[in-house]
């Protein structure tokens, strides 16, 4: 029972980002619909956490989650109906016909989603109050603002040790508080059903993304290999934020990917947003932020059309409004900046030692990413050898201008090893593997949007 | 031109095949890994609920000692930090500070370490001793 109410909690968010961007982005073909499910999950809870944070500044009344998810729902639902005509959810337009091949591995994915829902079962029932970064950071901090009550201010406390990460957003704290809230307690399954929303947010979103840039047998392949990587299932019961974050960096690619075919302006804006959300998940959003920006200076100006800076902005501007205030009047300094024992910064940055030893934990990473017993990356580049790659001319822009969102996020990783405070291997080890699945799931999208698809091959 | 064909094929299939190997090897290690019968954060929590219970405070900072911080005792790190952690989340809305600077403090001692502070700190607490190596030191003379 505590397990489905930890799921109802968050549906109104999730139905009502959904309905949202349905309004926004018209449109109804089974691709289309599966990406706006997708976006819906990770966009709606967003909205509501953010929504939720204003609430507790202003009235300072734990009890507003619900009904600010409610009214949200409320609001798509209406414009829905008003919509209803010319912008109908169903039926779909296209006759939706499956072909074999597409059926096999339609066979495969139904397998690997009934395995993975089991395995995220057994770890979340061994596992009720999550891994150690729950403990350590997100659920302590929804402890804080849950049992605080009016004094849920002391969660940013400059007295919270460090390893806290008091300075950390609040993406995932206030939406497990505003739960509990809701419930009437502190149910552990809150922050679970939390992680399951986003794990599957990320397939409907990479998959749907696939599908329509490519074909249903491209898009169940790209579901086969995200699934078949078992550290995404596992972060899902782990109840902290690396996943949250993986959605949003998928999610703002997808949509710069998709604005560049479509020319629709609003995704652009929606990129803006969901790169905003990021940076309200964890403090590695600040640097993808920075990224997504270069990004889009760098669309505008391939496209010679710097209008498009303008929805991009409007979109990013209230995340990062209330973003700015809580890292400039609420949280507390961080750690990585705050340490004055630290070496200066030039000896960190001409010690080869500490380039050579990040370089080589990088790619022994990469390379054994996934928690399998079968290298992924290995794998993937056979494939991409054999199949090889068959992007589509017009899409040239949309290529560079995602990858090098991920390339700024990951050499600005690079970066943040070199001068970090810490004992450099324990950093390494505690964060690495977490910061590489931030980035995968974008990666995998980029990866099989551009490569020739099984319909083509199996079809010759 | 065939060969490279049965390659690709043979390529998604292996995929698929990965897939699904990968999946049944985690949810077989998930088994493996611990128990649904025992919750140890729980059970690291429920050691504290007497602790919160004698505490004449509902909000504020207290102080945490442990074995790290007598001198002399044996502890390995690691464990001293996890146990910091999870008595933190334990004891949310309170701050945890390491430490005897507060009024009150909690311990979390093994016998021969509790034994140890008593000797450096006679008198200048009230102790309270809870089920699990578990303490709660109340400073007498708040002018120091």
């Amino acid at each position: 029972m505590s397990i489905l109410l930890g799921f109802l909690v968050y549906l109104p968010s999730v139905l009502a980002g959904g309905l949202l961007i349905h309004q926004l982005w018209p449109g109804n073909q089974s691709a289309r619909l599966l990406i706006k499910l997708g976006l819906g999950t990770g966009l709606g809870l967003g909205l509501t956490s953010m929504l939720y944070f204003l609430s507790l500044l202003i009235f300072n009344v734990q009890s507003g989650f619900l009904v600010i998810q409610l009214i949200l729902l409320a609001l798509g639902l209406a414009l829905a109906w008003t919509n209803r005509l010319q912008n109908p959810i169903f039926p779909f337009p296209e006759k939706i016909t499956v072909t074999r091949l597409q059926k096999l591995l339609l066979s495969a994915f139904g397998l690997l989603i009934v395995i993975s829902i089991g395995s995220y079962f057994v770890h979340a029932l061994m596992n009720p109050h999550g891994g150690f970064d729950a403990w350590m950071i997100y659920n302590r901090t929804a402890r804080f603002f849950y049992r605080g009550g009016a004094d849920w201010l002391t969660a940013f406390s400059p007295q919270i040790y460090w390893q806290f990460h008091a300075d950390y957003p609040l993406f995932l704290s206030l939406n497990v508080a505003g739960a509990w809230n809701t419930l009437g307690s502190e149910s552990m399954r809150a922050p679970q059903a939390h992680g399951a929303y986003m794990l599957f947010g990320i397939i409907f979103l990479l998959m749907g993304a696939v599908a329509f840039t490519r074909t249903t047998g491209q898009s169940l392949l790209a579901g086969l290999v995200l699934l078949g990587t078992p550290v995404f299932v596992y972060e899902g019961p782990r109840e902290a934020a690396d996943l949250t974050l993986s959605f949003f960096v998928l999610a703002t690619v997808i949509l710069f990917f998709l604005y560049q075919r479509k020319q629709k302006p609003i995704l652009v804006t929606l990129a803006g947003f969901a790169s905003g959300l990021a940076a309200w998940t964890k403090n590695e959003g600040l640097l993808f932020v920075l990224a997504v920006c270069l990004a889009c200076a760098f669309i505008a100006f391939q496209l010679r059309n710097l209008k498009i800076l303008i929805p991009f902005g409007l979109g990013l501007a209230f995340p990062g409004a209330v973003i700015l205030y809580f890292k400039l009047f609420l949280a507390p300094s961080n750690d990585l900046f705050a340490n004055t024992n630290q070496p200066s910064l030039l000896q960190l940055l001409t010690d080869m030692d500490r380039y050579r030893l990040i370089f080589s934990e990088f790619i022994d990473h990469i390379v054994w990413f996934g928690r399998s017993h079968i290298s992924i990356l290995a794998l993937l580049l056979v494939y991409m050898l054999i199949v090889r790659l068959a992007p589509r001319a017009s899409d040239h822009t949309a290529y560079l201008a995602c990858a090098s969102i991920l390339a700024v996020q990951f050499f600005g990783y690079f970066a943040i090893y070199l001068v970090t405070p810490h004992d450099l291997d324990w950093h390494l080890r505690t964060s690495l593997g977490r910061l590489i699945m931030q980035l995968y799931p974008a990666a995998l999208f980029l990866f099989f949007a551009s490569l020739s698809d099984p319909e083509t091959v199996f079809a010759k | 031109m065939q060969l490279r064909l049965r390659a690709q094929q043979l390529l998604i299939g292996l995929i698929m095949l990965v897939s699904l190997y990968s999946s049944v090897s985690y949810l077989i290690w998930t088994q493996s890994a611990g128990t649904v019968a025992f919750d140890h954060v729980a059970d690291w929590e429920s050691r504290f609920t007497p602790v919160k219970e004698t505490l004449p405070i509902q909000r504020g900072t207290l102080g945490y000692i442990a074995d790290w911080d007598i001198p002399g005792a044996d502890f390995a790190p690691s464990d001293q930090d996890a146990e910091y952690i999870l008595t933190q989340y334990a004891f949310a809305p309170f701050i945890l500070v390491r430490g005897v600077d507060q009024e009150w403090i909690v311990g979390s001692l093994s016998p021969r370490s509790y034994e140890a502070w008593v000797q450096i700190r006679l008198g200048e607490y009230k102790d309270y001793k809870f089920k699990g190596n578990v303490y709660l030191f109340h400073r007498l003379d708040l002018t120091k």
